[in-house]
């Protein structure tokens, strides 16, 4: 008599054909197909974070902002874990810094953020990934100290990045300034056919900027683009800001990273209007009104307000989730029996061929 | 006797299975996203469409003559027909001229570069309608109605009373700035916050809904007791 353990690897015996099955061979067969049906429920689960993980990101990723600037002045975002480390990703992600000080030493500072994450190759705005772009505005009394973003993402290859940060900030004249380091592109682009543009070289440790290390190492490039392309503008800063971002990004293969910092001071003459002098590095194009004073005429503000984030019209729907976590666990159920189908008939088919 | 169920119907019956499975997975795929991504809603206002409200409408806002109060910081705001008794913080001006939005959501804000309430003029509070997670402070203001009431209680103790006399919505490219915070000759407060269809592309909602209300009375400060 045939048993189980004679025949191949992954064919399995019917009772009609081989007679009694042994205790053993049974219980290795319930092990088998609870083996399986793990598989087909894990996967069910993988897939249900899968997708699960970019729609919710949109939101926690613009609401973390508001609440992170008034207690840290430190601004994060497209890092792990809201963005992914997996491949074939278009990353669009820039922070805008106004600081500013005054006369009187008050200080505030607005931030703008926006965020998009797409497939690669999808045109920005659209970022069906995160239902973006996340953009957020906020305002605080303490002035923003440091961005970090795009930091150690898309690393699977065919992924490109595009991280931009411009940091103004508006002091009264006559307030020092320290120079802006750099770090930047040391390490990158070093895979075949890569190309590499940078502006300025620096390699300072503790750096104002430190940008584009160790990125986009897998060689090649995506869709033509320059590998490594990163820029900081800027050589002064009245207000320290340190930027640290596209580190360690895109470092499989055919993958792009384009990242810039612009810099930028304004000089304000003390009055209650306020005047913008030539900035030592940019020019600035914005005028300033005073925040100190409340002038006698009403200041007509420009555009409408921005009152709303959208949270009572973006409340989860219940019933279609359910459906949904319904429907992918019965999927993977199915799959298992599916599975365990293909083993019986592949088995089978030995069988047939054996005799 | 045994039957044996012939290879190509068992072939035919797995491949059901994998048939089933993948039907499975895009309607479980599809359901998830439908869920997670939300369902439309409009702020729109309860009384009347979502259309511009003609500017001789709001500013036919009738109010007898008040004798006006010193300025001062707002601090207290409170709309009992909507449950809203809030402290207020201030607001000026973004670079690019935009008026600033309160950071905190459940928190209205006063826009400082005009008058306080109460002053001859339009003072105007600016509150969210919602936040990320839901409703925010202003949420229920679209609701209000003429007449309701609207307290705001002043730095010096002063409290200034305010009549709501018209809420209107406009799309947010035709915002009549000039009318919400302009001086009508007399003291009003202007509460603003955003309503209509939310935009998800954009972030934000396509219009603005404003309630306007007339100052009807103030309550002299209340003498402290001395203890």
């Amino acid at each position: 008599m045939r048993t189980l353990n004679s025949c191949h690897v992954g064919r399995r015996v019917s009772p009609a054909e081989t007679g009694p099955i042994p205790r053993n061979a049974i219980g290795q067969e319930s092990t088998r197909k609870v083996g399986i049906i793990l598989v087909g429920l894990l996967t069910a689960l993988w897939m249900l974070m899968w997708v699960a993980l970019p729609i919710t990101q949109s939101a926690p990723a613009g609401a973390s902002s508001p609440a992170a600037i008034d207690t840290a002045p430190a601004i994060s975002q497209c890092n792990p874990p809201d963005f992914p480390i997996t491949a074939g990703f278009q990353v669009t992600c820039t922070v805008t810094v106004v600081n500013t000080t005054t006369s009187t030493g008050a200080t505030s500072s607005t931030v703008t953020t926006s965020a998009c994450l797409a497939a690669a190759g999808v045109p920005f705005p659209s970022c069906p990934l995160n239902s973006g772009p996340v953009t957020s505005s906020t305002s605080s009394t303490q002035l923003v100290t440091s961005v970090n973003q795009c930091n150690g993402i898309v690393t699977g290859g065919g992924s490109n990045v595009y991280c931009n940060v411009t940091v103004t900030n508006n002091v009264p004249v006559g307030t020092s300034t320290s120079a802006v380091t750099v770090d930047q592109c040391i390490g990158s682009a070093t895979g075949g056919g890569s190309t590499q543009a940078c502006a300025p070289s620096g390699s300072t440790t503790s750096a104002t900027v430190t940008q584009c290390n160790g990125s986009a190492t897998g060689g090649g490039t995506y869709n033509g683009e320059t590998t490594v392309g990163c820029t900081v503008t800027g050589a002064a800063l009245a207000l320290p800001v340190t930027v640290n971002q596209c580190n360690g990004t895109a470092t499989g293969g055919g993958s792009a990273v384009t990242c810039t910092t612009t810099m930028t001071n304004n000089f304000i003459t003390p009055s209650t209007t306020t005047t913008t002098a030539p900035s030592s590095t940019t020019t600035a194009t914005t005028a300033l009104s005073s925040s100190t004073t409340i002038p006698s005429g009403v200041i007509i503000p420009l555009g409408a307000p921005r009152t709303g984030a959208g949270g009572a019209s973006q409340s989860d729907n219940g019933a279609w989730v359910a459906l949904g976590v319904l429907a992918l666990v019965g999927a993977g159920a199915a799959m298992s029996v599916a599975l365990l189908r293909r083993r019986v008939l592949t088995g089978q088919d030995g069988l047939d061929r054996d005799e | 006797m045994t039957f044996t169920t012939p290879p190509r119907h068992r072939r035919r019956r797995s491949k059901r299975w994998w048939v089933l499975t993948s039907v499975l997975l895009v309607v479980g795929v599809g359901c998830f996203a439908v869920g997670l991504r939300g369902h439309q809603v409009s702020l729109g206002l309860p009384h009347q469409s979502e259309h511009p409200a003609s500017p001789a409408a709001a500013s036919a806002i009738t109010a007898p003559p008040l004798k006006v109060v010193a300025q001062s910081t707002p601090v207290v705001l409170s709309i009992p027909a909507i449950h809203v008794v809030v402290a207020v913080s201030e607001l000026g001006l973004n670079p690019d001229g935009t008026v600033q939005v309160p950071t905190d959501f459940q928190e209205p804000g006063w826009y400082r570069l005009g008058p306080s309430p109460g002053q001859e003029g339009s003072a105007v509070i600016l509150g969210h309608v919602d936040s990320y997670q839901g409703p925010a402070v202003f949420f229920n203001l679209r609701s209000l109605t003429a007449g309701d009431l609207v307290d705001v209680t002043l730095a010096d103790g002063v409290v200034a009373h305010f009549v709501v006399t018209a809420v209107a919505m406009y799309p947010k490219d035709q915002f009549p700035a000039q009318q919400v915070y302009g001086s009508h000759g007399h003291s009003q407060l202007q509460l603003v916050t955003c309503g209509g269809t939310f935009d998800s592309q954009t972030g934000h909602y396509l219009s603005n809904v404003v309630v306007y209300s007339s100052l009807v009375k103030t309550t002299p400060t209340t003498p402290r007791p001395h203890l």
